[in-house]
């Protein structure tokens, strides 16, 4: 097939090139002293021949071997190994698919890309800048507790950026433009060199290498707007409010619950028509409007790389500016980074330093403040200023959120991250290699929050000399990481491919956290600690600190025959100080077999359409330590100071479980690659089965054991999963360079607990009323346990309910409870697809999330359980019991009496959304040249475009949800 | 080269393996380990004052256990405007989500120290030899019984219904272990059992061990600072507050025959009658600068309250702020708290009257606010740290109250008036004709109400008698509970019994 298009053109001599036209011709005019011809094209490997000298003028026919399948790798970050021959489930993502997907976050485009990598929609900070995501790949392997442990979330899979072990918020951080590859661990067999890190699957970070050659210079600018998306809230107008609190009884005297209790009929009366008198005069405020804003802000990155054989170099610097949907919420990264490689005989030295600073600040007052405000209330005064207070009795008190929010109050941030990576690696011959590296990370955030002694809950609360409040923390991370690894790979007899890793660790991280809160200061513009009037009475300075530790020490075996059997084989002696003293060591394993079907005879002879099938299977046994390290101590806390007579007292701090035990996940999978039909479709799927024993649970004891949350083994979670990545190529012209391809990912999971007896009764039971989770043998632990409604009693306006056994009762007994839905959806992925034509590229990416049930906190807490005193959703008007004999969802829009959370509140959900959306032109060739430039594009993208929903739920409720255009240009010198 | 490169990876293995373990010992060293802090004697009375100092918390004794939610609960005040919590507290909606917090930190808090002091006694069983000695070891383990049971009962006071009611009904549960682990709920009068186990043991260690028998309360400053863990015993639970509680522990469980044992055994004893002699009239009346109103001398066990006298400017000083201000309402101290009921005649003589009441002072305010929190001179103007003992004390368990069980365990009205007039006549009130007349008729229980309100207020236990007697069928109708919160005064019945905290095993 003759290539159009193919690049022809002598390195050295930037004037000799040439393409070839639609039949793959060429000419080319060479100089006379010769030289080496490169022959290239996208997704071909490149072909460089030799033309000696005077031998100008030839006919040389090329043919370029497709530069697909074959020649990716898997980069573990502690060794890589040829794709076909790895045994493990992987998957690799370069920059350019990572951009294709139309964000400029590294974890929001895996999220696109990988049907295994989830990251868990924030329904409460929605698309608050500074918010980490909650990540995990293949399910959580862990249910530790009830509680988001921000700092340790035992699900979160392990980063390594460069080799090191890196943390969730450097990745969130990092500027796309420098990676050069991601690479997704996911089953034991690729995890199993991490160990006892490893059971949440690993995702190994590659930034871009100097290369040697003429200096290169890439730039990329980005232009982003943020949108705020307000649609998933649905609250009543000024005259609907009014009208529901009329029938809802605030009005009334008999109805009337506190605090209004206490008002004659004639008050009430004259605040309902006073109010509407007003909504007469055409006030309606609408507060939602109030704190969100759209953002405009800009993203810049060049990059600088050089150098020759020997040495090589490269110098980056960004800036990423984000400005969130809210008022005040803002989000800015500069950083800048050096690398530097330096090869002499069999060595090599490389070192990578990077750093980053970022500046952040929060809105003062949350979302959800604006939106509980009535809209019948005035923002303004006649003349312009802002009243403190919307409504101030006796009985209630209302603060206006604007008074709030244009007060000196500020809750800002500061980020600091400095890490310098440095590796040495001896190539003594083609077999071995030994390579050491050390890496150093630091890490300082500051965060200094004032609140204003203005600001209305310091009036409500606090004596005049002790209102305003400055808080300062400040964290300090220190890593430290070495590693030292020998590999050797030999190929005997042309058959017989052997890989050997071993190597040893040694990693610590230190965090201390300190801190104090001021109090009683001046109005005015005295925000400053230095105008403090003292401590809060009894306070003391806050001081924490966290050290963890680990040796290791690793193997690896890779055996293949004749590239078509493969074995690996992992073994890993485990050291942490995470495990209290009896416990410190532990071993972990994992093994994987693979068979390339297609480079078999029959194969190839009897199913020629074949281009590659890989089957595989791993089983291992990874753990987690994604635990505070202290769990297993009795520590004291100390009160200094004299308290009484005595001294001091210290009291126990942290009732620890000195029999805690590692949580060790065994980990099974099989799987298959597949690509037929010329590379046309391909498809991979994996299956996978975990099991989780003994678990490590956080128990939410009863009170009155001493201590709310205590650590200790027990049961066994099992996850079965399957995920699958397709692509399939419609339209492949050559000629025309017209490329369409539609693909799919998806996942679906199921998952149950075991073996836990009643060791959760207590957290079970703690639940009623509050949460929906409830464990049991065998049971499902995504499952909401509720009592079954059989809704709204036309008649009387009363709740209905199903006992267990089936019968009605108007009585709510938690005994009644049953599983009515579950929150993992039964399938997630996304679709999308890819058009090319010339330089233009379109990429679309949908997701569709199926047949998960959802506790619809809006319906709950603002239909029915509602405070009077606050804006709800319009439902509440609507769609409530006003008469007998109306068939409704929803209860007595008179009856105040708290609803227990019944399968009326739970529905199911199914989402379609087009998260992202990717234009893209590159100027290949022309006008570009002659500005000097090798190449350029410009892109649009937007995320998150629409999002179609079965369930009307409020989204973000402490921070909205957004929509983010892009626009950006990418040259490179 | 290569032998090089064997040597080095040997070496680095050999450091490895010799130094991993004690790399990878790593205790924390912002906290304090419980092998640090047991590895000599001082550790173990710190850890004993955390204990106390965990009595003496807001939460606890230092003011939601006495001045604060019990109190607010019996209606002693006028529901402060801006305290929601308290605001509902008074008017009975214990669960509402305001006052529902404050009730889970009291259970929460009492528990936390009820394991602390379980562990406390679990360290003292292993201690290193030598680390004290016996006596001390007993002496410690005797006082952390009774504040385990101190604490039970009192959670048993408070979350449970008077025992008359249903004796066998499920309550509390009652930890005994130095294990965290899920307890079972068990009969109220199985935990009085476990509360008088843990007292008679409590007994049997501090007998022979407790100084307080030999040396009384010891209330100043020994020569050392060893010697101080030894003094100042009324801020600890000592051998006579172990023979009191078990008073007030039989009085809850109705056995009336074994309270009146204990609480006899207080009164009736020479030595505690010298070691904690009734208030000194001379002393506090007309003393403007240093009285003793909380009548320290006869508390057997207090809490120390380092914030006392601004927690006193916060809540009961007529400065105050008004929205969290705590005061009966206008006109209710002097016409009906001093005013003996049915007779209608005032006494203004009473000592705690003149000492511990004082009218409203401030512009817009009125009627009386309590001023037994009130702060005192220091003895040594001079000298910022001097204070006398009783300035931050907060009574738990005093002798006035072993008057009252002994009055209402007696059973016939001549004895029991016997008791009740001794309790009044330490207050500076003399016996009452008119008052025995209607006693000998059965009504005394009027009176031993309006006179155990008088001496309980800002300590907490009006809650308990309260819940207690109103279940008594003498205690019956036309009776008034002195319920002072202003709106409510006048009804019957309304003590509340709370659930068990959310959280808590159902």
């Amino acid at each position: 097939m003759p290539l159009p298009g193919a690049a022809v053109y002598m390195k050295e001599r930037k004037d000799v090139h040439t393409v070839t036209d639609i039949n793959g011709n060429y000419a080319l005019e060479l100089p006379q002293e010769g030289g080496a011809v490169t022959f290239s094209y996208i997704g071909m490997k490149p072909f460089v021949h030799v033309v000696k000298k005077g031998n100008q003028s030839l006919a040389f026919d090329v043919i370029l071997e497709s530069d697909t399948k074959m020649e990716e790798v898997v980069v573990t970050g502690i060794f890589t190994r040829k794709k076909e021959s790895f045994t493990g489930s992987a998957a690799t993502y370069t920059k350019k698919e990572l951009e294709n997907v139309g964000t400029t976050n590294v974890l929001q485009a895996l999220k696109t890309v990988d049907p295994a990598f989830a990251v868990l929609d924030d329904t409460e900070f929605g698309s608050d800048p500074n918010r980490l995501p909650n990540i995990n790949i293949r399910g959580k392997s862990s249910m530790i507790g009830t509680r988001d442990e921000l700092e340790n979330d035992p699900n979160q899979p392990l980063f390594i950026l460069d080799g090191f072990e890196s943390s969730l918020s450097a990745i969130n951080d990092l500027d796309i433009n420098r990676i050069e590859s991601i690479t997704i661990l996911k089953d034991a067999a690729s995890t199993a060199i991490y160990g006892s890190k490893a059971a949440n699957g690993v995702v190994v970070v590659e930034t871009v290498k100097p290369k040697a050659g003429k200096l290169q210079v890439s730039y990329n600018g980005n232009f982003n707007v943020t949108l705020p998306d307000l649609s998933s809230y649905h609250l009543m107008n000024a005259a609907e409010k009014l009208e529901f609190e009329r029938l809802a009884g605030r009005y009334d005297p008999n109805i009337v619950e506190t605090p209004e209790r206490t008002k004659t009929e004639i008050e009430l009366t004259e605040l309902y028509y006073d109010r509407l008198r007003t909504i007469a005069e055409g006030v309606n405020t609408d507060w939602l409007a109030q704190p969100v804003r759209e953002g405009y802000n800009q993203k810049h990155s060049l990059y600088v790389m050089g150098g020759e054989e020997h040495f090589m170099f490269g110098l980056g610097g960004a800036y990423n500016g984000v400005t969130g949907a809210m008022k005040g919420s803002d989000r800015e990264v500069m950083s800048g980074n050096i690398d530097l490689i330096y090869r002499v005989k069999q060595l090599q030295f490389s070192n990578k330093f990077s750093i980053s600073s970022t500046d952040y600040s929060n809105p003062t007052v949350p979302f959800s403040t604006w939106a509980q405000a009535n809209p019948f209330y005035k923002m303004r005064n006649a003349d312009g200023t802002i009243p403190q207070w919307l409504e101030n009795t006796d009985q209630f008190v209302q603060a206006n959120p604007l008074w709030d929010a244009s007060l000196n109050s500020r809750n800002h941030g500061e980020t600091l991250n400095m890490s310098n990576f440095f590796i040495a690696e001896w190539t003594p011959n083609s077999e071995w290699k030994v390579r050491a590296k050390f890496g150093l990370t630091y890490q300082i955030d500051d965060t200094d929050v004032f609140v204003s002694p203005e600001n209305s809950q310091q009036v409500m609360t606090k004596e005049a000399m002790k209102r305003g409040e400055y808080t300062e923390t400040e964290m300090r991370i220190k890593n430290y990481e070495g590693e030292l690894t020998a590999t050797w790979a030999k190929l005997f007899k042309d058959k017989h491919r052997i890989n050997l890793v071993a190597g040893g660790n040694v990693y610590s991280a230190e965090t201390t956290y300190k801190g104090y809160t001021a109090e009683g200061f001046p109005t005015g513009n005295f925000t400053l600690p230095s105008f403090a009037g003292g401590f809060p009475d009894g306070s003391v300075p806050m001081y924490s600190e966290d050290i963890t530790r680990s040796v290791n020490a690793f193997l690896n075996v890779g055996y293949a025959y004749d590239d078509r059997y493969l074995v690996d084989f992992s073994l890993r002696e485990n050291g942490a100080s995470v495990f209290g003293s009896s416990n410190k060591f532990d071993t972990t394993w994992s093994a994987g077999v693979g068979w390339n079907l297609h480079r078999e005879k029959f194969v190839q002879d009897k199913f020629p359409f074949i281009n590659y099938f890989k089957l595989r299977a791993s089983i291992g046994n990874p753990g987690n330590q994604n635990f505070d390290s202290s769990r297993t101590l009795l520590t004291y806390a100390l009160k200094s100071g004299m308290l009484n007579y005595f001294g001091t007292g210290a009291l126990p701090d942290q009732i620890g479980n000195p029999l805690l035990e590692w949580q060790v996940t065994q980990d099974k999978n099989v799987g298959f690659d597949l690509t037929i039909f010329d590379n046309r479709f391909s498809l991979t799927m994996d299956y996978y089965h975990k099991v989780t024993d003994p678990l490590l649970i956080g128990i939410t004891m009863p009170l009155s054991s001493g201590t709310r949350e205590y650590y200790t083994n027990a049961g066994e979670q099992t996850s079965k999963g399957l995920t699958f990545q397709t692509v399939y190529h419609i339209l492949r012209n050559y000629d025309q360079r017209l490329f369409w391809s539609v693909r799919a990912t998806g996942r679906t999971q199921k998952t149950n607990v075991d073996k836990i007896g009643n060791s959760l009764e207590a957290f079970n039971n703690s639940g009623r009323g509050t949460h929906t989770q409830r464990y049991f043998d065998g049971s499902d632990p995504d499952d909401i346990w509720v009592v079954k409604s059989a809704g709204i009693d036309p008649s009387t306006g009363k709740e209905l309910f199903f006992t267990k056994d089936g019968g009605f009762t108007y009585d709510y007994s938690y005994d009644d409870e049953v599983v009515c839905g579950n929150t993992r959806p039964d399938l997630e992925g996304v679709l999308g697809t890819s058009f090319s034509y010339k330089g233009f590229t379109l990429n679309l990416n949908f997701r569709y999330q199926l047949g998960a049930d959802v506790l619809n906190k809006a319906v709950l807490e603002k239909v029915e359980n509602v405070n009077l005193y606050y804006n709800q959703d319009r439902r509440a008007l609507y769609r409530r019991w006003k008469n007998a004999g109306d068939l409704v969802q929803f209860k007595d829009i008179r009856d105040q009496n708290y609803s227990p959370i019944t399968s009326r509140f739970v529905q199911e959900e199914n989402v379609f959304s087009l998260e992202s959306i990717h234009m893209e032109y590159e100027f290949v060739d022309g006008w570009i040249r002659t500005l000097g430039l090798s190449s350029m594009k410009a892109f649009v993208a937007m995320r998150d475009a629409f999002r179609l929903s079965t369930i009307r739920s409020e989204r973000g409720t402490e921070y909205p949800f957004a929509r983010t255009l892009e626009a950006g240009l990418s040259i490179n010198f | 080269m290569k032998n090089r490169i064997y040597i080095m990876c040997m070496a680095v293995a050999f450091v490895c393996l010799s130094g991993c373990d004690s790399y990878l010992e790593v205790s924390p060293s912002d906290k304090q380990t419980a092998e640090q802090l047991f590895a000599n004697k001082g550790g173990y009375y710190t850890a004993l004052n955390g204990i106390y100092d965990g009595l003496s918390s807001e939460t606890l004794y230092g003011k939601e256990m006495t001045w604060g939610a019990v109190d607010v609960m019996s209606k002693r005040y006028m529901a402060p405007k801006g305290n929601t919590a308290y605001q509902d507290l008074s008017s009975g909606n214990v669960t509402s989500s305001s006052a529902a917090p404050v009730l889970s930190n009291i259970w929460e808090q009492a528990y936390k120290l009820i394991l602390s002091s379980n562990i406390l006694m679990e360290q003292i069983d292993n201690r290193k030899e030598n680390v004290m000695t016996e006596a001390e070891a007993q002496m410690m383990k005797g006082e952390l019984y009774a504040v385990r049971a101190f604490l039970h009962l009192d959670m048993l006071r408070l979350f449970a219904p008077a025992l008359a009611a249903n004796p066998s009904v499920l309550s509390i549960p009652y930890n005994e272990s130095a294990q965290v682990k899920a307890l079972d709920l068990l009969p109220a009068n199985m935990v009085i059992e476990k509360i008088i186990k843990d007292l008679d043991e409590a007994e049997r260690l501090l007998e022979k061990t407790d100084p307080v028998i030999v040396n009384g309360p010891m209330a100043s400053e020994g020569e050392s600072e060893e010697e101080m863990q030894m003094r100042y015993r009324q801020y600890r639970f000592n051998y006579y507050t172990v023979i009191a509680l078990k008073a007030r522990a039989y009085l809850w469980g109705e056995d009336r025959g074994n309270a009146l044992i204990q609480a006899k055994r207080l009164i009736e004893d020479p030595d505690v009658q010298a070691y904690f002699p009734a208030v000194d009239p001379n002393k506090l009346l007309a003393n403007a600068s240093n009285p003793d109103r909380v009548f320290s001398s006869e508390v057997l066990t207090g809490v120390y309250l380092k914030t006392r006298d601004s927690r006193f400017l916060d809540y009961f000083s007529s400065s105050a702020p008004k929205y969290q201000l705590l005061q009966p309402y206008n006109g209710y101290v002097l016409q009906q708290l001093f005013t003996i009921p049915a007779v209608g005649m005032t006494e203004t003589v009473d000592y705690r009257f003149q000492s511990q009441w004082e009218a409203s002072a401030a512009a817009g305010s009125q009627g009386h606010v309590l001023v037994k929190y009130k702060a005192i001179d220091k003895p040594d103007p001079d000298d910022e740290d001097s204070e006398y003992f009783y300035a931050k004390m907060i009574p738990l368990v005093k002798m006035q109250e072993m008057y009252y069980i002994a009055a209402l365990c007696e059973t016939e009205p001549d004895a029991q008036m016997k008791w009740f007039d001794a309790a009044r006549e330490r207050r500076g009130c003399a016996p009452n004709e008119i008052v025995s007349i209607y006693w000998r008729e059965g009504l005394g229980m009027i009176f031993l109400s309006n006179e155990i309100m008088r001496e309980s207020y800002g300590e907490g236990q009006a809650y308990y008698f309260l819940k207690q007697t109103e279940t008594y069928p003498e205690y019956g109708a036309g009776m008034i509970t002195p319920f002072d919160n202003g709106a409510e005064a006048g009804s019957f019945g309304q003590i509340v019994t709370p659930p068990l905290p959310e959280g808590e095993m159902k």
